[in-house]
């Protein structure tokens, strides 16, 4: 989620307004009066960047309603919010805040705005859209994302105008993830506050809306959106960020994004130079490799990205049955199964190569947070069965596995019919469990019945399936806390029903409570080692994202966080010859 | 007739009640509705989902829903899609002329070359000509057209030809002067209309050469060729001449079709036609804009076949409409 609004900005406030008072252009000093000075290698104006998203683009013009990634990306150009995610570094950088501080305790958190920010309409952004935005946030009428993570305790944050460029928040608690949650987009009130007031803000700004009336304070903003077929942006020539030589922001004069339904067509495009830059699937990222130099562009490993792919088994005590239920709740079983999980060939077979083992809860790319040194289960069948031995399990004659009670090893194996990866993944996984005595049923389903089982009637018995993710480890407490809906094994627990789940309760409430990252590691680093030993869910692999893109693209740094280059798209610029 | 006309156009009544509410049952047994992706992304809350199924009414039984709807649509209101919070009427408003100037296209093409090379077929019949057709019709029937259209792209990049790889207009397109929007538009509609007009080339050709051989068969025309009529007379006037009906019938049921559109060449050849958006929305469960969709082709179809009646009864004095 925060990867679609990430947007790069890079130097210390300090700095920028030193740098800018040396070189202000006349331009830029007539409206912002808090540039922030981006530090990369200096570009030129001009241009056009053409790229596609897959997918059948946007589905609202509105931020708040919006669901999905196809309208995001899109209004990610367009609003911004008070801080946002540094899309190389994950860390929390200015936007439309200059800077803020918090109180001794913690619990007051002061921002101070930009001087002279303008929406595209010429107005001023001032405190009072700001406070607009978290009116919106806590509406609620509006059935907006924002709102889960501004939530404390059931409790919404208290906030303030001070002055014109001045807003304040209070706290119940203290609160780390705060600066994640805070960069909501901030809208224009004076374009909204009357419909908001009459009670129609969810109808405004549909996708049948003109997109030339959707005003936010981004580097672009949407002048043509044909259903379909493509969105048109321009430079917004009052942006807020200048270079180093005093050049305003952003360089590119236009953005063309077509939308095209196929990855085979997205390849056929970058290839015929129709567009500039490409995420193309896994499977053909080796072939563009081979003809990178002489077609003029290059491939970069953006790293691995925060969905994850797991295996997990139901340990919900009022839908499972003796004697699945003694099995799926035995860790040693667990730990066996993830010892017949064979990562390298699920990188190879699924991914093209293109991924990287998991066995942290917190993947590679969440960076501040992530523990590498937890215990990993490489693929060793051998193992599995000594496991499975002292877990009481014993091979018949036959060749079946039994348990202690003699009855034989079954369970079914369900996953989403269409995901090739996780498709590969469960007949991988059946063929090492037929290894050792146990019969896998695996069945790939249609996703909607999948999640119906997952979140409704909780009747199945083994499930691979994915989460998205991103760099703080509290947005996943509905996933972790025993009472969380998609804490998938047994979901909605009213007491933890085991101890290691209490502790996961205790270290992800805890963990909230500091905002130093070295005393929250503490508890994040606890919690993993907790998850890598009791295996509720059984790590795969992480697939890292490649970009391709062409070498007249100045400053580009696609990153799988940013989920591609569009989030420093004000720092590109286009050097043809 | 037009009390015929008229019977038949109201027929269109209850069979519009009939497809709908079988299309929206269906629907609705198919376990999962458009939230089920939501429910699965921890970043969205279950408060936030609740608040959406009372929204869309997906908390009320099926008939409620399907009552709601009905009335909306008693009152010209074909709803809105949970997916992109429009009304349904907007986004079939923005594809539907798409569709038409795609199906259009594809038909002209077709027929051009149908119709001749399935006369020809038929009146050379057996002939070496005949077998070569026959061998490409059952080519051009066996491709399936997603690949067509990948491959003609693929052809396209790979031979650099000055043709666009998908979409239907350039991004230029609003600067452009009246005969220049329209050569850009034919430029991209090359690609999907050879695609969906060699599909149905290869059925249609076959159809005519059935038609037009059961005819040649028949008493009247041996008994022209032996009365010394020259052959073109033979063929045209009385071969072709009754084969019409034939191809009246086909025509008509292309009609019914030219708004279903074709979701996977469209999909491939970026057309932004109506079949993308019913696969859309009949992937994410998004219910009103598939009965919209539905509703509409549905009247086509029953429009397309009136059409054909009519245009039979006036080709064929033998056929009376009653």
């Amino acid at each position: 989620m925060s990867g679609g609004r990430a947007k790069l900005a890079s130097v210390g406030v300090a700095v920028a307004l030193l740098v800018s008072l040396l070189s202000v252009t006349a331009a830029a000093a007539a409206t912002t009066q808090d540039p922030d000075v981006a530090d990369i290698p200096i570009g030129k104006r001009g241009g056009t960047l053409r790229y596609s998203s897959f997918g059948s683009g946007p589905k609202t013009f509105n931020y708040y309603l919006a669901k999905e990634t196809s309208s995001t990306d899109v209004l990610g150009r367009v609003f911004e919010g008070l801080v946002t995610a540094d899309g190389r570094t994950t860390e929390i950088i200015p936007a439309l805040a200059k800077k803020w501080e918090y109180s001794e305790d913690g619990l007051v958190w002061t921002f101070y705005l930009r001087r002279g920010v303008q929406w595209h309409d010429g107005q001023e952004l001032t405190a009072d859209d700001v406070i607009f935005s978290y009116d919106l946030v806590y509406d609620q009428n509006i059935p907006n994302n924002f709102r889960f993570g501004l939530t404390i305790d059931g409790k919404p944050l208290k906030y303030e105008k001070v002055d014109q460029y001045t807003v304040r928040f209070t706290l119940p608690r203290i609160y780390a993830p705060l600066l994640r949650s805070i960069g909501v987009p901030i809208m224009p009130r004076h374009l909204l506050y009357d419909a908001w007031k009459a009670g129609k803000f969810n109808e405004m700004w549909g996708i049948d809306t003109d997109p030339k009336k959707i005003v936010g304070t981004g580097p672009f903003r949407i002048v043509e959106y044909v259903p379909a077929q493509r969105i048109v942006y321009e430079r917004n020539p009052n942006y807020w960020r200048l270079d180093k030589a005093g050049t305003q922001l952003p360089y590119l004069d236009r953005l063309e994004e077509t939308i095209v339904e196929s990855q085979d067509v997205e390849l056929l495009k970058f290839r015929a130079g129709e567009i500039d830059y490409l995420a193309p699937d896994r499977r053909y990222v080796a072939d563009l490799q081979m003809e990178a130099a002489s077609k003029g562009f290059r491939l970069i490993n953006g790293g691995p990205t925060f969905g994850s792919e797991f295996i997990v088994f139901n340990q919900n005590p009022n839908t499972i049955k003796q004697p699945k239920l003694s099995w799926f709740t035995n860790k040693l079983f667990r730990q066996a199964v993830a010892y017949a999980v064979d990562k390298e060939s699920i990188i190879d077979l699924a991914f093209a190569g293109l991924a990287q083992p998991q066995w942290s809860p917190i993947g590679p790319a969440a960076k501040v947070f992530h523990k590498p040194d937890v215990k990993q289960y490489p693929y060793d069948l051998k193992k599995a069965q000594e496991l499975l031995a002292e877990a009481g399990f014993r091979r018949g004659a036959d060749g079946r596995l039994r348990d202690a009670d003699g009855n034989l090893v079954e369970f079914d194996l369900l996953t989403n019919a269409g995901n090739r990866a996780r498709e590969t993944i469960g007949s991988l996984l059946k063929e090492d469990l037929t290894r050792l005595g146990i019969k896998v049923n695996f069945q790939p389903i249609d996703f909607n019945v999948l999640v119906r089982k997952l979140t409704e009637t909780y009747d199945w018995d083994a499930i691979i399936i994915g989460l998205t993710g991103g760099p703080e480890p509290a947005t996943g407490r509905n996933v972790w806390m025993s009472n969380g809906g998609l804490h998938m094994w047994y979901p909605g627990q009213k007491q933890p029903a085991t101890a290691w789940e209490a502790r996961i309760d205790f270290l992800f409430e805890e963990a909230t409570k500091y905002l130093d990252n070295d005393v929250r590691r503490k508890y994040y680093n606890e919690f993993q080692d907790l998850v890598a030993d009791q295996l509720p869910l059984i790590y795969t692999v992480n697939p890292e994202a490649w970009y391709a893109v062409y070498n007249y693209v100045k400053n580009a740094q696609p990153t799988a966080f940013a989920r591609g280059l569009l989030y420093q798209v004000d720092e590109l610029w286009i050097d043809r010859r | 007739m037009w009390r015929y006309i008229l019977r038949r156009l109201l027929y269109i009544i209850p069979m519009m009640l009939g497809v709908s509410v079988l299309t929206f049952f269906v629907m609705k047994l198919a376990p999962g509705d458009y939230l089920d992706l939501l429910r699965l992304n921890p970043d969205v809350s279950p408060e936030a989902i609740e608040q959406l199924n009372r929204q869309f009414g997906l908390d009320q039984p099926a008939y409620v829903q399907f009552g709601r709807w009905l009335w909306n649509v008693l009152h010209f209101n074909l709803g809105h899609s949970f997916n992109y919070g429009a009304p349904v009427s907007y986004l079939i408003g923005t594809r539907l002329l798409n569709t038409l100037l795609l199906s259009v296209a594809s038909l002209a093409l077709a027929w051009t070359f149908s119709f001749p090379a399935g006369v020809y077929a038929a009146v050379k019949a057996h002939s070496t000509y005949d077998r070569v057709l026959t061998f490409a019709a059952f080519i051009g029937l066996s491709i399936p057209n997603y690949f067509l259209a990948l491959l003609l792209l693929y052809l396209v990049v790979h031979f650099n030809l000055p043709l666009p790889v998908g979409g239907m207009t350039s991004s230029d397109f609003a600067s452009l002067s009246t005969w220049g929007k329209v050569a850009d538009i034919g430029r991209h509609l090359i690609v999907p209309a050879v695609v969906l007009g060699t599909a149905s080339m290869a059925s249609l050709t076959r159809y005519l050469r059935s038609g037009m051989l059961d005819v040649l068969g028949q008493e009247y025309v041996v008994t022209a060729r032996a009365k010394g009529l020259p052959e073109s007379r033979v063929v045209w006037k009385h071969g072709v001449r009754n084969a019409l009906n034939v191809m009246i019938t086909i025509f008509g049921f292309e009609l019914g079709s030219l708004l279903n559109g074709a979701a996977l060449t469209e999909i491939i050849t970026g057309w932004p036609g109506m079949g993308r958006l019913v696969l859309e929305a009949l992937r994410a469960y998004d219910y009103y804009v598939v009965m919209g969709t539905v509703l509409m082709a549905g009247v086509l179809l029953v429009v397309g076949n009136l059409v054909a009646d009519i245009l039979l009864a006036w080709a064929d004095p033998r056929v009376r409409l009653q």
